[in-house]
């Protein structure tokens, strides 16, 4: 455990990030445990190794390239185009989003075919109304309602004898 | 460069400075690209992504608010350049089979050519340098940046959680964990041959 703890930071004291007293505590236990020793060397062998890697060099006319873009106003332009568009899917998206949303409009717009039908069934209705209406004396028979008043008391009973008592059962 | 100097010469090239913009492409300009080209491995999109990081950087000097912190700025301007364009792929590198006598390939460098240059100015053989470019283009995105920045720009931990956006103590683990994935690689490479001096 305590090894795992030390090989932890091996890294960080071949880096030179470790305080004083930690880098002590670790150098005193590579001291006395050479397994720690031998995978710090490892670590500290492909350190070394990495660190003599070919750094490469620009070429002579990098310089001038960049100069020319920074003092091309094209490159603003581009740049605005780069702000308002940070990623091309949105602009993407947002196309494919209205032609979608369009399309369903379409979709959903009733046909000449259905306002056909519709229209026959009010159509039906109408005429079935008028007949209705006529039968009762409402309608003229040039299909144009009138108003007629219709005396009729519900509570009057045409039959003028009395029943007897209602609530008396039977 | 003292930081009152570094501070002169941002300000400068925030006013628009291009010649005070051009010293600081001298200072950083060797730097940004072999950290793209660790990260890609390839040159041509090194040098393409590096003018893209200084267009962009002076562009956007404004945003710069501590011109302390300009290297770390760039750096992170050149990260986000490469994530850009190649987040999910892995850098190519053309194969290091060598072939034995019988023409069977083998998976391992057997023989390592030794270096033309004296013992004060050692540098890695070209097989070398690919050795190491793979075992780095095989890390996990993630390590391959810490990796790239501690121990190819050794930079400091600090410098490089400002860059890498993330808390030194995440920091110092996933540069622990990068170093022993690489020691693994190139391990494995070199079979018999790891721990050799005379190798560089």
């Amino acid at each position: 455990m305590e090894c795992r703890i030390y090989t932890e930071s091996l890294t960080a004291l071949m880096d030179g990030e470790l305080a004083g007293e930690e880098a002590s505590t670790i150098r005193a236990h590579l001291l006395v445990c050479p397994n720690c020793d031998a995978e710090y060397r490892s670590l500290l062998y492909t350190y070394e190794l990495v660190g003599k890697a070919r750094l490469i060099d620009s070429r002579a006319t990098t310089w001038a390239m960049i100069e020319n873009r920074i003092r091309t106003p094209r490159e603003n332009r581009s740049l605005i185009r780069t702000w308002l568009f940070p990623n091309v899917w949105l602009p993407v998206t947002a196309i494919a989003g209205l032609i979608l949303f369009t399309s369903l409009l379409f979709l959903f717009v009733p046909s000449d075919n259905h306002s056909v039908a519709l229209r026959q069934v009010l159509n039906k209705y109408v005429q079935e109304r008028d007949r209705e209406f006529g039968s009762k004396g409402i309608m003229t028979s040039q299909g144009v309602l009138t108003v007629q008043s219709v005396q009729y008391n519900p509570f009057r009973d045409t039959d003028p004898k009395p029943k007897g008592n209602p609530f008396k059962a039977e | 460069m003292s930081p009152e100097q570094l501070d002169a010469l941002v300000n400068s090239a925030k006013g628009g400075n291009i010649g005070a913009f051009s010293e600081l492409y001298g200072l950083y300009g060797k730097k940004i690209l072999n950290y793209i080209f660790r990260l890609t491995g390839s040159r041509e999109e090194a040098e393409d992504l590096m003018q893209d990081t200084f267009v962009l950087a002076f562009k956007n000097l404004d945003s710069l608010k501590e011109n302390a912190k300009f290297q770390s700025w760039l750096f992170r301007i050149a990260q986000n350049n490469v994530f850009q364009k190649y987040r999910g792929k892995t850098p190519q590198l053309e194969s290091i089979d060598v072939h034995d006598s019988s023409g069977e390939s083998t998976s391992a460098v057997t023989e390592l050519p030794a270096t033309t240059k004296g013992p004060e100015d050692k540098v890695l053989s070209a097989e070398l340098e690919k050795i190491v470019q793979r075992a780095i283009n095989e890390l996990p995105e993630k390590y391959r940046q810490v990796f790239v920045l501690s121990a190819v720009q050794r930079l400091s931990y600090q410098e490089i959680a400002d860059i890498v956006g993330r808390s030194l103590a995440s920091v110092k683990s996933d540069i622990h964990r990068a170093r022993v994935e690489v020691r693994d690689k190139i391990k494995e490479y070199l079979g018999d041959n790891y721990g050799m001096s005379n190798l560089y």
